[in-house]
């Protein structure tokens, strides 16, 4: 089913101003909806089957049961309401990706009341639902798969919890906004370096030479985080030496500046695109590298926290605050 | 909608519950039935524990041709309610082979509450309905596990058992009140099926043996209470029914239908003092025939009942389900005293003519002797009083002229032979007569105050008209065994051991032991107000229900009432979920720190999610270079004020300088 552009954007502001996005939501009578499914009517068909026999042989215990199964159809609205009412959702922390790569958004479930809240289904739109009980008790921390697709804050949008126990005659869902902290990086695309010209119009001292490329391997080292899965001695993992890294020659120590200015004519994506390349690449060959962008330079240094500032600065760059733009 | 798979833990819910519904037929479904049953239960079972595949369809296709084959053959050219169960069921069964997906789930679940339901009509005793309750819980279980999400936490969820109780105890007083208020209306077509099975009771016609042997049945035939407290004494308890004018030398049997019925009118019922009216209401068991149950000079008192110029009591329907109806009668009543019409006269003294001659010697010896119909009717009933004739169960079987050979040589019979000898020698002597069958007696249960009527309690008698008296009852079996008309047709045939002794297990055998006698009663008692409040429960009962316990008058109050209920239901939820869910009452200092966040954000600071009072004071004042120092202060206030000690009174403050310090916020 899809809405014209214009009735969509009017539907997605009524659900922001009547269930505004935040880190943690209980859901209640605002945020819910309730509607019968098929079966519902299918059992609506029932009970007329039911009701008019019990007229045409004046059956009093036909009576009963069509009363009693309508009784039930009422009562399990109000119990698939509370199925779903009170459960509340807490957004988690989210690990940084890079644009295009699917983000493990952690959702953690919790009953505000103390109650069972069972075979609830949870799903992005167009994605296979997680299918989930929360108790008092039971907190489960779901894992909700999302592909991202731009760089930035991430913004997932809107999540679909459907349930309709315990008697499937009722569907209640509510789509509700976690938001959650965390950052899409640009996609990294891997691209030979080009370095910005020194003050002077030289190359740094020490730079690299742009083709500096695979080097001689060197030794083994002991395992540093953030050391690269492809330098991970595998052999000798396997028997039992406990991670360690080959090491290789490489120009260490060297200097550089990542430039967003030498990628002059290209369009803004593709230099930070191609940046973040160059941030990993520089990185992983142990350079000190800086990042100039406009209006943000960043020191040459080597150190996960370097890199992490560099890239959140790719990641947010020309982005200001409460862009609306979804990851 | 998604085609999720029945999760695992439901099929035995399923199985059992489809199992359930099918108890109730157990008494009319052809054995192969249950065969099929067994056979596809557990190959849906092989199917769930993996050994064998879904059938295919050419496999499937066979085996709805196989069932309906053998349901019509079964049944062949019997096209009644069995049959039509039958099928019902067989599609219920052969549903399960290719339940596969949630939705097959519930087309089975629908389809067993269907089968329950025409279970109901087969059954309706007190022990169907018990039986019905635990089926429903099956059938919700049922439902509600194949919702379940079973794979996380199972021992700390409750069970799908309790679930389901839990569900239909809370809608149970929604149910009570549908099942007492909604208007009962009466049958929306007149075509139904009904069971074709052979039916205990009165036939429409009677051959000398036909009513003993429904003396061996002590099965209902229906229950009666006198509405206005006036009890008949038991020697009047003669139940008419149908009134056998005709004789064809062999069988008795009504001439023609009722030519002229009076149906009842709604009136208003004429309150009468009179102390010779008895006003009862019967309840009575079905009979798949229009006659009802009443006592002599009956007048209609419900709405589809008549009476026929024969002073019996009809209904306007075949009575195929179990009824209530009011009557009242005046016993002293003369029926017809007025006179005869001559077709009428004709029809009561016809006879065949040559069978039993011997008797219509006899008659016309007796007739030379008493002038007076009177004093005939009264020689008659002494000459059976005097002669040996004996009263029995088991009487002889008799030749061509049954009459003859009842009269003067076996001497031993039962009503009927007593009632038909008798208006068989009264016609021959030229006084009009005719046989009535119906019911004699009953047991009374004193404590709750009502007249039991068995198929044992069967009984026939005549009617002879006389000048000026018109119809008047004469009872031969009165003459010979008058403990059957006083006591009943156990004292009856005591001597002869003969009650119930076909019935090896029949509760009426108990009578002896004084505490079982008392249990059985009981359990009548209980029987009775299960058919009373349950199974009797039409149109007037409702009525009666809502003036007498609610105090309404009418439907429409009823139906108002009805109506406001569910709207009270439905205000009540509202109120109690708004106040369960208003927002929290909020303190003077939040709704003042409320106030600042909004001129704040206004001014291009907006509060994130993770900002402490203090970062956010701290933000605000960089951006508010005006009132920085101010802000500034606050801030180390409230850090105070809030980490360290509580105080009423600088509180206040501090709440005034927030409220000051957020108007001036630009």
């Amino acid at each position: 089913m899809k809405l014209p552009q214009r009735w969509q954007q009017r539907w997605a502001r009524w659900l922001d101003k009547r269930i505004p996005p935040a880190a943690e939501i209980t859901l209640g009578h605002r945020s819910i909806f309730i509607l019968p499914t098929r079966t519902g009517l299918l059992f609506i068909l029932l009970l007329l089957l039911l009701l008019v026999t019990a007229i045409n042989y004046q059956n009093s215990l036909i009576y009963a049961l069509a009363f009693w199964l309508f009784s039930v159809g009422l009562a399990s609205m109000l119990f698939t309401f509370r199925n779903i009412a009170g459960l509340t959702l807490s957004a988690g922390h989210m690990n940084p990706v890079f644009a295009g790569e699917t983000a493990e958004l952690p959702l953690r479930l919790s009953s505000a009341h103390g109650r069972w809240h069972e075979a609830v289904e949870i799903a992005w739109p167009d994605n296979p639902p997680v299918i989930a009980d929360a108790g008092p008790s039971q907190s489960p921390l779901l894992a909700l798969s999302y592909r991202t697709r731009r760089r930035g804050p991430v913004k997932p949008g809107r999540l679909r919890i459907d349930s309709c126990f315990p008697l499937g005659l009722f569907h209640v869902w509510s789509w509700v906004r976690p938001e959650y902290q965390g950052l899409v990086y640009p996609a990294p695309e891997s691209v030979p370096f080009v370095f910005a010209a020194g003050e002077a119009g030289d190359q740094i001292a020490g730079a690299p030479a742009s083709q500096s490329g695979q080097q001689d391997f060197h030794g083994l080292r002991g395992y540093q985080p953030g050391d690269s899965m492809r330098i991970i001695a595998w052999k000798q993992v396997a028997q039992g030496r406990g991670l360690v890294s080959k090491d290789f020659d490489h120009d260490e120590g060297a200097t550089c500046w990542l430039d967003w200015e030498v990628l002059a004519p290209l369009p803004a994506e593709t230099r930070l695109s191609r940046l973040t390349g160059w941030v990993l690449e520089a990185e992983q060959r142990h350079w000190r590298y800086g990042l100039r962008l406009p209006g943000v330079e960043i020191a040459p240094d080597n150190t996960e926290v370097h890199r992490d500032r560099c890239l959140t600065a790719l990641a947010l760059y020309g982005l200001d605050d409460g862009g609306r733009g979804h990851a | 909608m998604r085609d999720t798979q029945i999760p695992r833990e439901a099929l035995p819910w399923l199985l059992a519950a489809q199992a359930g519904s099918l108890v109730l037929h157990i008494s009319h479904l052809p054995l192969w039935m249950w065969l099929l049953a067994a056979a596809v239960a557990g190959w849906r079972w092989l199917i769930h524990t993996g050994r064998v595949a879904y059938p295919g369809r050419r496999l499937k296709a066979l085996a709805v041709v196989a069932a309906s084959a053998g349901v019509i053959l079964t049944f062949w050219r019997s096209f009644a309610l069995e049959s039509a169960t039958a099928f019902l069921v067989a599609a219920a069964l052969l549903k399960l082979l290719e339940m596969r997906y949630r939705r097959d789930g519930y087309v089975v679940v629908f389809l067993s509450c269907f089968v329950l339901a025409v279970g109901f009509l087969f059954h309706q005793d007190i022990l169907a309905g018990l039986y019905g309750l635990l089926c429903v819980w099956l059938l919700m279980s049922a439902l509600l596990a194949l919702h379940r999400h079973f794979s996380s936490a199972r021992q700390a969820k409750r069970s799908v058992q309790r679930q389901a109780g839990t569900i239909l105890l809370v809608s149970l007083p929604l149910m009570l009140v549908l099942y007492f208020l909604f208007p009962r209306l009466s049958p929306l077509w007149g075509f139904n099926l009904h069971s074709g099975e052979a039916r205990t009771g009165l036939s429409e016609t009677m051959a000398p043996g036909d009513i003993a042997r429904l003396g061996q049945s002590d099965e209902l035939a229906f229950r009666v209470t006198f509405t206005d407290g006036r009890i008949p004494p038991r020697q009047e308890l003669y139940w008419r029914a149908l009134v056998l004018d005709q004789y064809d030398g062999r069988q008795w049997k009504p001439f023609a239908p009722p030519a002229a019925i009076d149906w009842y009118r709604a009136a208003p019922a004429a309150v009468t003092d009179d102390r010779s009216l008895y006003a009862y209401e019967i309840i009575q068991e079905p009979t798949g025939k229009r006659w009802l149950f009443a006592l002599r000079g009956v007048s209609a008192a419900e709405a589809g009942t008549g009476v026929t110029d024969q002073g019996m009591l009809v209904s306007r329907r075949p009575v195929h389900n179990r009824i209530r109806y009011r009557a009242q009668s005046w016993p002293a009543t003369p029926l017809q005293a007025e006179g005869l019409t001559a077709v009428g006269q004709r029809l009561a003294l016809s006879l065949p003519r040559s069978v039993n001659p011997q008797s219509r010697a006899f008659a016309a010896q007796l007739r030379q002797e008493h002038s007076s119909d009177e004093d005939f009717i009264q020689t008659l009933l002494s000459y059976f009083r005097d002669n040996a004739f004996y009263y029995t169960l088991k009487p002889d079987v008799l030749g061509s002229n049954d009459i003859d050979e009842f009269l003067f040589s076996s001497r031993r019979g039962f009503c009927a032979h007593y009632a038909g000898a008798l208006v068989f020698l009264a016609r021959s002597a030229g006084i009009p007569a005719r046989v009535v069958a119906g019911y004699q007696g009953g047991e009374w249960n004193a404590e709750e105050g009502y007249l039991t009527v068995r198929q044992y309690d069967a009984h026939a008698w005549a009617e002879v008209w006389l000048a000026g008296q018109g119809w008047v009852r004469v009872d031969p079996t009165a003459a010979v065994a008058p403990e059957r008309i006083e006591y009943g047709l156990e004292q009856a045939v005591a001597d002869e051991g003969s009650f119930l002794e076909d019935q090896v297990f029949s509760a009426q055998k108990l009578k002896g032991i004084n505490w079982l006698n008392r249990l059985r009663l009981e359990f009548d008692s209980l029987n009775y107000y299960w058919q009373r409040w349950v199974l009797a429960y039409d149109g007037e009962r409702q009525k009666g229900f809502l003036s007498g316990v609610l105090g309404l008058k009418d439907y429409k109050t009823g139906l108002v009432l009805l109506g406001s209920s569910f709207f009270v239901f439905f205000l009540l939820a509202s109120v109690v979920l708004w106040w369960k869910s208003r927002p929290p009452a909020q303190s003077p200092f939040m709704r003042a720190w409320r106030l600042l966040q909004q001129r704040g954000a206004r001014a291009g600071v907006v509060a994130m999610g993770s900002d402490t009072p203090s970062v956010y004071l701290q933000r605000l004042a960089e951006q508010q270079p005006l009132i920085r120092d101010e802000l500034l202060q606050l801030r180390q206030d409230i850090n105070q004020l809030l980490y360290q000690h509580e105080d009423a009174q600088r509180l206040a403050g501090l709440v005034r300088r927030l409220r000051r310090l957020a108007k001036r916020i630009k």
